[in-house]
């Protein structure tokens, strides 16, 4: 996982917390990495969950709540680091269909080493997307919270549903509707 | 310890080593940057088949050459070649063959200049040499070693073997002359002469003579 991820992790725990709170999740947590993240870093995924868990432990919030919280940051914060993917995109329908098939190119030719999930897109019937995500580190809560954080943005009058599909790890299933 | 203070100075450890982290991931990126750079370069003034420089580098490099020689009022000579009947090659014994052909022969040429000469393939099977600090005589001598390697080379097919020739037409930068494609168009009619000379040949361009008012009387 890229540490830019980790790094606004971090951020996000300072700012809502207090600096204290990250310090101790990150002692707590005993990191192969020592918690010594940089942005253009890779760390192995596994570290997230240990923080996020560690993260819950300290302050009582269930661990999906906390990575969805996350996931709507992590969105805003891509939206002013990557001006160039938003740029005349105008809803969040439009936006979430070009992550697996321009972002996530894109982020490819910067980081070829980068793990990225899959976004696979249908449209079963106009104003309609089913998003499929997949991924080897398996945060259905963090994608929701990207997505969440998307439609934040865009300010798209449409809801969300969530299903676990098949495989290993298990797919999960977004469904936007219009509200 | 304070605990606050405490708490501070494991943040700014930690702070450290991430930039300690970073500067090695910079340094390692620059590092593979810098080589592919370098590969790019390459692959942008090269002609894939040959290994000779391509036209484009060729132009630039041997105009940055002629303002030297300009510069310094130095003598500079222009090699223009062009394999002889390619196109029979090509006919008789097929593209790969013809590849091949072009392979040897830039080969050939590429030892037999000098490592302060530039070269390229010029077009299809058209090649070009700049030799800086070289006069005519000079230049014409190493165009005939260059036709004498072209000739002495031998290529195989499963039933035969073959050889192929190369016409040159060789020129100077003349006093006052402030173009290299002056120089380099002068040295493509050269080439044209020893093309209708019979090929196999160096020529030299030579000024036109003045009309003698004897003669066309």
């Amino acid at each position: 996982m890229k540490g830019l991820v980790f790094t606004e992790f971090i951020e996000l725990v300072d700012e809502s917390f207090t600096m204290e709170t990250s310090e101790r999740m990150i002692e707590m947590s005993h990191l192969p990495s020592g918690g010594a993240y940089t942005s253009v870093g890779t760390y192995n995924a596994q570290e997230m969950i240990t923080l996020v868990s560690g993260l819950s432990t300290l302050t009582g919030i269930p661990v999906p709540d906390l990575l969805k919280t996350f996931g709507r940051h992590l969105f805003k914060r891509f939206v002013s680091a990557f001006p160039i993917f938003f740029e005349g995109i105008g809803s969040a329908m439009e936006f979430l269909p070009r992550v697996d098939d321009y972002v996530h190119l894109e982020v490819r030719k910067l980081y070829p080493d980068a793990e990225l999930p899959s976004f696979s897109c249908e449209r079963p019937e106009p104003g309609t997307l089913v998003m499929t995500y997949g991924s080897k580190t398996n945060l259905p809560d963090l994608a929701e919270g990207l997505i969440l954080g998307c439609i934040d943005h865009f300010g798209d009058p449409v809801s969300v549903k969530r299903e676990t599909g098949g495989g290993n790890p298990p797919e999960t299933v977004f469904t936007i509707f219009p509200k | 310890m304070d605990p606050q203070v405490a708490l501070l100075l494991r943040r700014l450890e930690r702070e450290r080593l991430a930039r300690k982290q970073a500067e090695k991931i910079v340094e390692e990126r620059s590092r593979e940057l810098f080589e592919k750079n370098r590969e790019l370069e390459k692959l942008s003034s090269t002609d894939p088949l040959t290994g000779l420089h391509n036209r484009r580098h060729f132009g630039a490099s041997a105009r940055v050459e002629f303002e030297r020689v300009l510069r310094f009022d130095l003598k500079l000579s222009a090699i223009m070649m062009d394999i002889d009947h390619f196109k029979r090659v090509n006919d008789r014994f097929g593209h790969a063959m013809g590849d091949t052909v072009l392979v040897e022969v830039a080969g050939a040429c590429k030892t037999g200049i000098r490592v302060t000469d530039l070269h390229a393939r010029y077009g299809g099977e058209e090649f070009c040499f700049l030799l800086p600090e070289t006069g005519l005589d000079g230049a014409r001598i190493l165009a005939e070693r260059l036709r004498v390697s072209v000739a002495g080379l031998h290529f195989t097919t499963d039933s035969e073997s073959f050889s192929v020739t190369a016409s040159f037409g060789v020129a100077e930068r003349l006093a006052g002359e402030n173009s290299i494609e002056d120089l380099l168009g002068r040295s493509d009619k050269a080439l044209y002469d020893a093309k209708r000379e019979g090929r196999n040949r160096v020529v030299t361009w030579e000024a036109p003579r003045p009309a003698n008012p004897q003669e066309s009387g």
